[in-house]
């Protein structure tokens, strides 16, 4: 063992290692004995470090509710006198039973067919990876009352419920759509490439590993798989690469790390030809050639929006919409040099129109703003604007009202 | 003794001593692995969740108390954290395959087993050796479970420097240990120490 492992394997335990280093070193620590000596030594002093600082846990509960979940087999026998009270004490292991599945239970499967390690289950229980079938789905109502409609080949875990983390959900592979129960706890779907929070509501949301960037661009080392998320009803937060993305009711959008693809190796180009003699510029009056046109492709290199996300967000004024796609000046960009953009509209992109809220005092400095639907029309020149663009254009825009530029 | 797939305790004596069991081995094995799952999952409820699998797992197998039961829990809870680490992975290991890992490497381990009572007491004397400041950081990082961020800024020192000082002290801890057990196996921690640099 080297100081190295040594450091690696304090990284691991320290939660610091970072995610290839990770893999590498659990892999070595299924293949070499010595590391696996090695870590479990680290391990033993860092459980007795937790224990000499930690609480001392409730032994005899501990004891009680692992007796509760051990195989039948194994449990205790009800002595004979007992039998006399059996009346009585169905009742009370009833509620017990009730009690213990409320800690256990995460809910049950309402459609298709769902298996534990591979046993198919009725009920689906906390903390295990619940798998659907390769060929066909399955439902799942959660004790809150939501509902998990799994996609062929998916798999999910269920925490229990805490309010550190809420009502938790992991996909694992695969995709589920999720219509959120409205409760206290906030309800969250965390995957591998990112985290959807929502409080009540309706969503899908699908891993990609086969998805493909635009034209023009590739997926970055470094992304993980790319993750397509959509709103049917209500709101929800995504949490991906460290950025917050609010979307609303009609959103759609895929995450990803996209990067520019780059130019294959360099032709070496042929010398170049003697130099022909200068020739001056016709005379005419046409018009000057136009400028190279700017599309959403060619983003100006002082834009604001998160490089990471395949779906971006702008913000700026509307300069005109017409045939060609809405044309954005860059806030805080007036004047000679301002920068201005034509993105194209996506199908079925929606408006959102910002008004303020009837309750809003009319002296209030920042007053409560709520959203209509609105239409294409509604985006006039010079209105401040958010625009939430995919891949095809603009899939969503927010009209914050007129502008003040 | 250790046994594995024993015979199902089917008489009403043993199904008793089989409750019995669930008390002993929680009493003597459920702070270690939970504080062995903690260390690695980082999350005390989920470790609490998966030290249940492990001694669940312990039941349906047929352990009971006894010499080699601490080197299979602690083996048992070593897969069991790895596993929920790699859970992200493609191909997490299936419950069938942690049970063989776990019975493999059962039947390899041999040997005197040390007490974890007997090592929490030693870990508890050489705590109180060490000085006011080395201690302070430790129940920062373990008993509040503070972030590294928040102890650097606390400290004043940079989170490097705090990383680098844990480092040591669990060297330090680690042999000292060993030393009050009369345990060997001092060479390789004494090396390690001289690798990581003077105090």
């Amino acid at each position: 063992m080297n100081l190295e492992d040594y450091r690696r394997i304090q990284d691991l335990i320290d939660g610091d290692a970072a995610p290839v280093e990770r893999d590498r070193l659990l892999d070595r620590l299924e293949r070499d004995g010595e590391t696996a000596r090695e870590f479990e030594e680290s391990l033993a002093i860092e459980g007795l470090l937790l224990a000499a600082h930690g609480r001392e846990p409730n032994l005899a509960r501990i004891a009680e509710t692992l007796r509760a979940r051990m195989p039948a087999r194994r449990r205790l026998a009800v002595p004979g006198w007992l039998a006399a009270a059996a009346g009585f004490a169905i009742a009370v292991l009833g509620s017990l039973a009730l009690a213990e599945r409320a800690r256990t239970d995460a809910g049950r499967v309402v459609g298709g067919g769902l298996s534990v390690a591979g046993a198919a289950i009725a009920r689906v229980p906390y903390g295990e990876i619940v798998r659907s079938g390769a060929a066909s789905g399955g439902a799942i109502r959660l004790r809150d009352g939501s509902r998990i409609a799994l996609g062929a080949g998916s798999a999910v875990i269920v925490r229990a419920p805490n309010p550190a983390e809420g009502r938790r959900v992991e996909l694992l592979d695969g995709e589920g759509e999720f219509t959120v129960a409205a409760a206290p706890l906030p309800f969250s779907v965390w995957t591998e490439s990112g985290r959807i929070v929502v409080t009540g509501t309706q969503f899908a949301v699908r891993l990609l590993p086969d998805w493909r960037p635009s034209e023009g661009n590739e997926l970055a080392p470094e992304s993980p798989t790319p993750m397509e998320v959509a709103v049917t009803r209500g709101s929800v937060r995504v949490e991906f690469q460290n950025n917050e993305y609010p979307m609303a009711s009609g959103d759609r959008r895929v995450f990803a790390v996209e990067r520019t693809r780059r130019a294959p190796p360099a032709v070496p180009e042929p010398p170049p030809l003697p130099a022909a003699p200068p020739v001056a510029p016709p005379i005419t009056d046409d018009p000057p050639p136009p400028s190279p046109r700017t599309d959403w492709n060619d983003a100006p290199p002082n834009w604001k929006p998160d490089d990471v996300a395949l779906v971006r967000q702008l913000q700026g004024f509307v300069a005109g919409n017409g045939d060609a796609g809405l044309s954005l000046k860059f806030a805080g960009r007036n004047g000679p040099d301002a920068q201005t953009v034509t993105l194209p509209w996506a199908e079925n992109a929606v408006v959102w129109v910002e008004e303020p809220a009837f309750n809003a005092a009319p002296t209030d400095t920042a007053p409560t703003v709520r959203r209509r639907r609105g239409t294409p029309e509604d985006v006039r020149a010079g209105t401040r604007v958010t625009v939430q663009l995919g891949r095809y254009g603009i899939n969503s825009i927010v009209v914050h009202g007129a502008s003040t530029e | 003794m250790l046994r594995f797939g024993g015979k199902p305790a089917d008489d009403g004596a043993g199904r008793t001593a089989a409750g019995d069991d669930v008390d002993v081995l929680v009493r003597a094995h459920w702070r270690e692995v939970h504080a062995q799952l903690t260390a690695i999952v980082g999350n005390a409820a989920t470790a609490e969740d998966l030290a249940q699998e492990v001694f669940l797992l312990a039941f349906r197998k047929g352990l009971r108390p006894g010499i080699g039961a601490r080197t299979w829990f602690r083996k048992t809870a070593r897969f069991i954290a790895l596993n929920e680490r790699r859970r992200k992975r493609p191909l997490p290991m299936e419950p069938a395959d942690i049970e063989r890992l776990c019975d493999a490497h059962g039947a390899r381990s041999g040997g005197a087993e040390p007490d974890f009572e007997a090592e929490l007491a030693a870990l508890k004397r050489c705590l109180a050796d060490l000085n006011e400041s080395d201690r302070r950081l430790l129940a920062g990082r373990y008993e509040r479970r503070d972030p590294l961020e928040r102890i650097a800024s606390a400290e004043g020192q940079t989170v490097g420097y705090l990383k680098q000082r844990l480092f040591r002290l669990r060297l330090k801890l680690r042999a000292c240990v060993k030393k009050r057990l009369g345990a060997g196996g001092d060479d390789e921690l004494g090396r390690l120490q001289a690798d990581s640099g003077p105090d």
